[in-house]
């Protein structure tokens, strides 16, 4: 029976990773905002590892938190283990992970809804998308309730028409045994979006006091753990992991059930991620590796659940107890939860504007591995986006884009709505061609003013982060104005690091640049120096030593600028553009960008085409090439 | 859709005949008001005619032909007037056209529409206007195959191997759970250098032959009346400097190009080597010199009708460090010089009489031989030289920085911009702004 609930300005289907950010954002601007989930217990839910961050994703959180979103916070305060990845690799690698407390982050996600000002939380299964001239009007439950919204997110997750696979035993179900949400699909396919079928998977839980951590390597976390809150207060980290490898036996054991799995029997007809495997497609794809590394992860403080990094697997129950049972220190591991595959129902991004709006469907916005990415930080910087677009276009301001040049979320979001994927979308830092400049440490100075500007990030956080900024760069002027003599002192100090000596007088400046040279190490020849904090002084050494980089980079980013500002009508017609090959014509039609750069990065569309389209570009505004 | 232009295409007049090509919109009509044909036009078949001007004159009676879209050079209809190679004439012809309603052409425009109707690319057009400026055999191969799309296949390979290098950095960062085989940086570094090193070398090919079309330069040195001139015009195959038996005739450098085995030397005679006496010779000598070092390969003359003297010796030491051959002239006269010692000073020795056109062979085999232009890329066009050189000194950074211990998110960057340039050589990836570029380097015509 149909009844009216009342009206908003917003609807967020999904409070995963990326409704959250999108429920929050939009709230914080000023919009009444309804939030819900079919299941207000999972809110925030981690259902595959127990660890926010990692290459790539740490960067992502960053960036969220300079722009005003919960991610970052939620992760400190939850966090058990912080670790900065890639150490030695350089800066543009570094990333943070932690190993969070996945209860803990739950119980914190959902009071920050609750308590959030104009956010209205409701457990409730989302069917209906009402769409009247072009614009979507109105959102109805499965129960009967529907509500007035002017714009709505969907961050489904993988929820739509969810099936999960333990060998042979296939049942519809969500994510750790959550209902699955099967009347939404429908709607989309009638509003013309197609969907199709992607999967992913995790492996089993173990109880940790059947662990035998002795057989294993300890990896702690750090002792001085950063964080990923800019000028945050240090999270805990004190929990340990510990690393195992699979073996010969396990290979075989998993080799000799091929045919009771679902991903090989063809059960399974969902497309997988080739950068998060399951264990099984591993060791067939390859033979030749005679080891797998696996890492045992705690899943909070408050459980004994351990959660086991690298075995993700849809394998039989018995073939799973078996197969850990083959692993080192594993030996009389008990189960608590087997491991499943997932397939869900999402949806091809390149319809997506970069505001993560639908082209033809105004006010209908999605986020998160809806849209063909996986993880939790690729879902939140998505619904972040179109928490803030959607609300923008309910008050009418312009439209919020990222772009590459901004950074990781930018990337992302380009990369999905630009070139699309064929499988679940992971962030890495390969993606990104100005990894040197978009770096974890400085998502503060490439973000916090537009997350300011936006209205949601404080005054007082954005002061903090210019402040730092302000005394790195006078730090550095005061390097290269201190020069050092020759001498003894100063001599050993540099042999002792590694480096050469130097026969004639040297900035500070100057021998910071050596990559065997700290800020740090500097100091005892440094009797000048002032005290700054830890986060100016990062500054100062990555931008002395990488100085020459991060000067072309910022370049590079001014070049393709003069691409992405190069807007192209709405309106053109590629089809009868007749100075570009038909299949770029096709491809443009399709994607419709917004930018030159974007129509750049379009697969299939070649530089020629792109010098093809500004000629006719220019020819259509009387001007020659 | 386009306007209708026209150009002369042809050689420089006066010649047999001229070419006169026109393309676009009422390209048939426009023939049909100038050309008056004998019997009806038809789609790419030459037809004979009378050329009309626009007072119905008849200025010329010559061929022309049609050609529909698209199968046509611009992609668009087009017409070729092959009118008689007068300079009046070849005038007369695109007047007509012109006051018919064609515009003259601006320079690479036919090619230009070419490429915007998808009949090429920007690095075949690019090649279109190597293969015009090209004026030896092995630069208009590699115009042509770069044409045909088969262009540069080992600095493709050269690209894919950085990109390997630097994706498997990447893949040990992003996958910190898989044990994947750690980056090796000592290896990275010898292979950026040795990779840099090669392009090096292409582009010092470029740089010695001066793409092929202005040809290798060897200098010619030698006492006064040693025989140099005889020697250049054996060379040259023709009288072009002045030879005398006084000496110190040549007073200049005269210079010639020439094609031995299909590629070209630029030949420098120089005033002979001599204290000089009047200022013209001091200032001819001086030329001399500056000749000498801008020559790729040197041909060092010695007299074996007269003795040896200290100014031959002089003419040796001058040639330390050159890649030089000695060439010991006059095997026709009675031997008078004692060469012994000038041939431990050379590796490379000739016996020739000029003028009797002995052993000239050998010389040209020599020089085909030493001009370097044999390896399998050279590099014609001045963008792409360019290109490889950027990429070059990407490739050594890369190696530098590597070996100076800079971390890899860093010296990859500079491997990466390697990558992307040999990219732009190969046209995969193009630098928008080049487009106008490449199109204004192709004569008016083309």
């Amino acid at each position: 029976m149909a009844y009216y609930g009342g009206k908003y300005d917003i609807a967020v289907i999904g409070a995963g990773h990326a409704g959250i950010e999108a429920a929050l954002a939009a709230a914080r601007l000023g919009l009444e905002v309804v939030c819900f989930s079919t299941s207000l217990d999972a809110v925030g839910n981690m259902p595959c590892n127990p660890s926010i961050g990692g290459t790539a994703k740490g960067q992502l959180v960053r960036e969220i938190d300079a722009l005003g979103g919960e991610m970052a916070r939620a992760a400190d305060s939850c966090c058990i283990q912080f670790r900065m990845l890639n150490r030695g690799k350089g800066p543009a690698v570094y990333s943070p992970r932690a190993q969070v407390d996945r209860q803990a982050y739950r119980v914190y996600m959902k009071k920050a809804l609750e308590n959030q000002r104009g956010l209205h939380l409701k457990q409730g299964e989302v069917t209906g998308i009402e769409v009247e001239n072009g614009a979507v009007t109105e959102v109805s439950l499965s129960s009967g309730l529907t509500f007035k919204v002017g714009a709505v997110i969907m961050a489904t997750g993988t929820f739509l028409k969810s099936m999960t696979f333990t060998g042979p035993l296939g049942r519809e179900a969500g994510p750790d045994g959550l209902l699955p949400a099967n009347g939404l699909s429908g709607c989309l396919e009638a509003l013309g979006i197609k969907l199709r079928r992607f999967k992913t998977g995790t492996p089993a839980r173990l109880d940790g006091r059947t662990v035998d951590y002795s057989k294993m390597t300890l990896q702690k976390g750090e002792n001085v753990p950063e964080g990923f809150v800019f000028g945050g207060s240090a999270p805990r980290s004190s929990m340990p992991c510990y690393m195992t490898y699979t073996n010969g036996r396990t290979h075989d054991i998993i080799r000799d059930s091929l045919d009771r799995s679902p991903l090989f029997t063809g059960v399974i007809e969902g497309v997988g991620p080739r950068y998060c495997p399951s264990i099984e497609d591993k060791v067939v794809r390859f033979p030749e590796k005679t080891r797998h590394q696996l890492f045992i992860e705690p899943c909070g403080i408050n459980t004994n659940e351990v959660y086991i990094q690298g075995l993700s697997t849809s394998l039989p129950e018995d073939t799973q107890i078996e197969m850990i049972h083959s692993i080192e220190g594993l030996e009389n591991a008990e189960i608590m939860r087997f491991g499943y595959a997932i397939e869900y129902d999402c949806l091809d991004p390149t319809i997506l504007t970069p505001m993560l709006g639908l082209k033809d469907i105004k006010g209908l916005y999605a986020a998160g591995q809806l849209c063909s990415s996986s993880g939790y930080e690729e879902a939140a910087g998505q619904g972040l986006v179109a928490g803030i677009n959607a609300a923008h276009y309910i008050l009418k301001r312009p439209p919020f884009v990222l772009s590459r040049q901004d950074g990781y979320i930018g990337t992302l979001i380009d990369d999905l709505t630009t070139k699309g994927t064929g499988e679940p979308y992971r962030m890495m830092t390969s993606r990104s061609e100005y990894r040197l400049t978009s770096r974890q440490d400085n998502a503060d100075m490439r973000l916090m003013k537009k997350g300011w500007e936006l209205g949601l990030l404080s005054q007082e956080r954005l002061e903090k982060c210019l402040e730092k900024y302000r005394v790195a760069e006078k730090e550095i002027s005061r390097l290269k104005k201190t020069y050092v003599p020759p001498s003894e002192a100063v001599n050993s100090l540099l042999i002792s690091l590694g480096t050469e000596g130097i026969s004639s007088g040297a900035s500070l400046f100057d021998l910071l640049k050596r990559p065997q040279v700290t800020y740090a190490s500097l100091s005892p020849i440094d009797p000048g120096r002032g005290e700054i904090s830890w986060d100016a002084a990062e500054q100062v050494e990555i931008n002395v030593k990488y100085e020459g980089y991060i000067k072309r980079g910022l370049k590079e980013i001014e070049d393709s600028r003069r691409l992405e500002s190069r807007l192209l009508p709405e309106d053109i017609d590629y089809m009868a553009i007749n100075t570009i090959r038909t299949e770029a014509r096709q491809k443009l039609s399709k994607i419709r960008p917004m930018t030159l750069g974007q129509a750049s990065r379009i697969s299939g569309v070649s530089p020629s085409d792109i010098g093809g389209l500004i000629v006719w570009l220019s020819s259509k505004e009387g001007r020659n090439v | 859709m386009s306007d209708l232009i026209a150009a002369y295409s042809g050689g420089t007049p006066p010649c047999a005949i001229g070419i006169v090509r026109m393309t676009g919109d009422g390209c048939l009509e426009t023939l049909k008001k100038a050309f008056f044909p004998y019997s009806p036009l038809e789609d790419k078949k030459m037809a004979y005619g009378r050329l009309k001007a626009i007072d119905g004159r008849t200025f010329d009676i010559c061929m022309a032909c049609f050609m529909k879209a698209p199968s046509t050079y611009t992609g668009e209809d087009m017409a070729e007037i092959y009118c008689h190679g007068s300079e009046a004439v070849i005038a007369l012809c695109l007047k007509t056209l012109y006051s018919l309603g064609a515009r003259p052409a601006e320079a690479g425009e036919f090619t230009k529409r070419a490429f915007l109707n998808g009949k090429m690319n920007l690095a075949q057009a690019e090649a279109t206007a190597d293969l015009i400026y090209s004026r030896s055999e092995q630069g208009a191969k590699n115009a042509a195959a770069l044409l045909s799309g088969h262009y540069f296949k080992p600095i493709g390979r050269m690209r894919q191997e950085i990109m390997d290098t630097v994706s498997h950095f990447y893949a040990v960062c992003d996958y910190t759970d898989e044990d994947i085989d750690p980056f090796e940086y000592q290896k990275a570094e010898s292979s950026f250098k040795e990779k840099a090193g090669y392009l090096q070398s292409l582009y010092q090919g470029y740089l010695r032959s001066s793409a092929l079309s202005e040809g290798v330069k060897v200098a010619l040195i030698g006492r006064p009346n040693a025989g140099k001139s005889s020697l250049f015009n054996r060379l040259a195959g023709f009288e072009r400097a002045i030879v005398t038996n006084e000496e110190g005739t040549t007073r200049d450098v005269v210079g010639h190009t020439v094609s031995i085995g299909g590629k070209l030397f630029s030949l420098m005679d120089t005033a002979g080597i001599r204290q000089g006496q009047s200022e013209a010779e001091r200032l001819g000598v001086q030329r001399s010199k500056k000749a000498l070092d801008e020559a790729m390969l040197v041909i060092a003359l010695f007299d074996l009708s007269r003795p040896v003297t200290h100014e031959d010796m002089e003419i040796a030491q001058m040639c330390r460090g050159k890649k030089a051959v000695a060439v010991f002239n006059k095997t026709d006269l009675p031997k008078k010089a004692d060469v012994s010692e000038l041939e431990r000073l050379f590796e490379d020795k000739i016996y020739v009489s000029a003028a009797a056109g002995e052993g000239i062979g050998r010389l040209c085999q020599w020089l085909e031989e030493n001009s370097g232009a044999g390896s399998d890329i050279l590099i014609t066009g001045r963008r792409q030289a360019e290109l490889i050189k950027m990429a070059a000194d990407s490739l050594s950074k890369a190696a530098e920085s590597a070996a100076g211990g800079m971390t890899a998110d860093a010296f990859l960057l500079d491997a990466e911009q390697g990558a992307r340039l040999l990219g732009r050589v190969l046209g995969d990836d193009v630098d928008i702004d080049i487009a106008h570029g490449i199109f204004s380097r192709f004569c008016v015509g083309k």
